[in-house]
């Protein structure tokens, strides 16, 4: 498969992203502006997983994204007291840092698939700005765009090169099963002790256990087994590789589908 | 005088009905008459006073859908063309009963019409016939308007061998002595899922509030029935929102169920599927029947 990579300077600016975030305060989340500006404002712990999820309802494009490793305690928010029903506080719940953030395009934006890498690029310039964890880089394979994680903070609270777990090489037994099965052995031979655990996340269930695949793999990318895998159910279907905090952490692949560009 | 048959494509699936004919020429040697006749369906929903809520307890359960479209819009459009004058005959004829017939007098060149019939859904095939005649003789197709189950029955199929917190449901689609066989029981998303009380912001895993694919598909076997319809959080997201302390936890999704008539699609009743985690168990809801197990 072609692969193009656009590499996006990284650069953490907190008080211009705080200038940014001032400047678009008024603005309404997804709202069509006047302007013709369509305006994404997302508050999340993820905020460019949540606006890249945004851009794939609104263009139908398939964009999958990848947690960076959360490993500086800044990175990370303790949120025991709130999610734990037990107030077992012995047992902390940490979750990625994020909070508000706006992007702003043009309606004609994304147009075609060079537009759609501009859009994309863009997106992750404005991100790196805002200083929320992870530095990340685009991948496209054909039609479908990745983004992934190129760099971030080590314990030490500097940066640190990052390699997208789906890039790793993996070999995987040729035979016929479920894509479901096939999602299981793919994040088993991503899986690394002592490093990341991946398990198969939120899915489409029906969809993955009637469809069936035959092969397997050979030192073969994660990521070109995942997307043929996900190809052979003849769906739009996007995958969120989302991680806990931690030098070892766990993580979970979840595949959600991909509606078709909104008509306005 | 010469009778001649050009072409005759007949498809009968009721849905869309399509037919090219070049029948009997009466009135001219060299000039053939087309007919071609389209039959399409349409819905209505019922008012929204006819709802009624589907119950059931025990290892089955019979759902139901009073929001389920109650008519079905059926119809043949018929064109012809001929470098004559002539006349025709058309009418729509479903399970013996004659819609909508007419009769045209002194046409030529092309003509096209439109003869329609609103017919109460029925779980039960009906046959249906379009026929025209005129100077040019008879022809005629025939088709089917498939049945629309009234509801389905639910029973617990075991625990997924893949995935041993999930759920397999089976389904019967009624009433029994309906012949589905080899239709399409299709499921989809109508919206208004959620929320899922197992997840929290920043959790790996992804809210699960619907059911996540957009029309999984199942081909209707032998006794009309379908399945398994797999309902449950997977056992990582189990052991994972019990590690992070968030059992007992739950969600539930509306699940719309259709079945395919022809080349579109009607439904024939909406459920509620669920799904929790205890601090030791899971259990799984289909259309109000519930099963849980001890975990791990």
């Amino acid at each position: 498969m072609r692969a193009q990579q656009l590499v996006i300077r990284r650069g953490v600016h907190i008080l211009a992203a705080l200038a940014l975030l001032v400047a678009f305060a008024g603005a309404a989340s997804g709202a069509l502006q006047q302007d013709e500006m369509v305006t994404i404002h997302v508050s999340d712990p993820r905020p460019l997983a949540s606006a890249i999820k945004e851009l794939e309802n609104r263009n139908g494009w398939v964009i999958t994204y990848e947690d960076p490793p959360y490993l500086y305690t800044i990175d990370s928010e303790d949120v025991t007291l709130a999610v734990r029903k037990d107030f077992d506080l012995t047992k902390k719940v940490l979750v990625p840092r994020g909070g508000p953030f706006i992007f702003r395009y043009p309606v004609h934006a994304g147009a075609d698939a060079r537009d759609a890498s501009a859009l994309l690029g863009r997106l992750l310039e404005e991100y790196h700005l805002t200083g929320y964890p992870g530095v990340f880089r685009l991948i496209r394979t054909e039609s479908v765009f990745h983004i992934v994680p190129s760099e971030s903070r080590n314990t030490l609270g500097q940066f640190e090169p990052r390699v997208s777990l789906l890039s790793a090489s993996i070999s995987i037994a040729d035979r016929e099963r479920t894509a479901f099965d096939m999602l299981e052995a793919i994040t088993a031979a991503v899986s690394r002790p002592g490093s990341a655990t991946i398990v198969v996340g939120t899915h489409p269930t029906n969809l993955l256990a009637q469809v069936r695949v035959q092969g397997g793999a050979k030192n073969e990318m994660a990521r070109t087994v995942l997307l043929r895998t996900l190809e052979a159910t003849h769906r739009k279907l996007s995958w969120r590789l989302l991680c806990g905090p931690g030098p070892t952490p766990a993580c979970a692949l979840n595949v959600h589908f991909v509606r078709n560009r909104i008509e306005r | 005088m010469k009778r001649r048959r050009r072409q005759a494509l007949v498809g009968f699936s009721l849905v869309v009905l399509t037919f090219l004919l070049a029948p009997a020429i009466a009135s001219a040697q060299t000039q053939d008459v087309t007919l071609s006749s389209n039959i399409s369906n349409q819905t209505q929903q019922p008012a929204k006073e006819d709802t009624a809520e589907a119950s059931a307890a025990g290892v089955s359960s019979e759902s139901a859908n009073a929001l389920a479209p109650t008519t079905i819009d059926t119809g043949c459009t018929w064109t012809a063309s001929c470098d004559c004058f002539y006349s025709a005959d058309v009418r729509l004829t479903i399970d013996g009963v004659t819609y909508d017939p007419r009769h045209y007098e002194g046409l030529q060149g092309s003509f096209s019409t439109t003869l329609t019939a609103t017919v109460p859904v029925s779980a039960f095939d009906r046959p249906v016939e379009c026929v025209a005649s005129g100077d040019f003789g008879i022809d005629s197709a025939r088709g089917t308007l498939q049945g629309v189950p009234t509801g389905e029955t639910t029973s617990f199929g075991g625990w997924w061998t893949s995935d041993t917190t999930v759920a397999r449901w089976n389904q019967t689609l009624l009433p029994t002595s309906g012949n589905y066989i080899n239709r399409h029981a299709i499921e989809q998303d109508p919206g208004g899922g959620g929320p899922d009380f197992c997840h929290f912001p920043g959790s790996m895993f992804d809210p699960f509030v619907t059911i996540m694919g957009p029309s999984d598909t199942w081909i209707v076997a032998p006794g009309n029935t379908w399945g398994p319809d797999l309902v449950g959080y997977t056992n990582e997201a189990v052991s994972y929102y019990r590690n992070h302390g968030k059992a007992p936890c739950d969600t539930r999704f509306p699940q719309r169920m259709v079945i395919d008539l022809g080349q579109t699609t009607i439904e024939y009743v909406t459920n509620e599927l669920a799904a929790g985690i205890t601090i030791i168990s899971v259990w799984s809801r289909r259309a109000g029947i519930e099963e849980e197990r001890v975990w791990p």
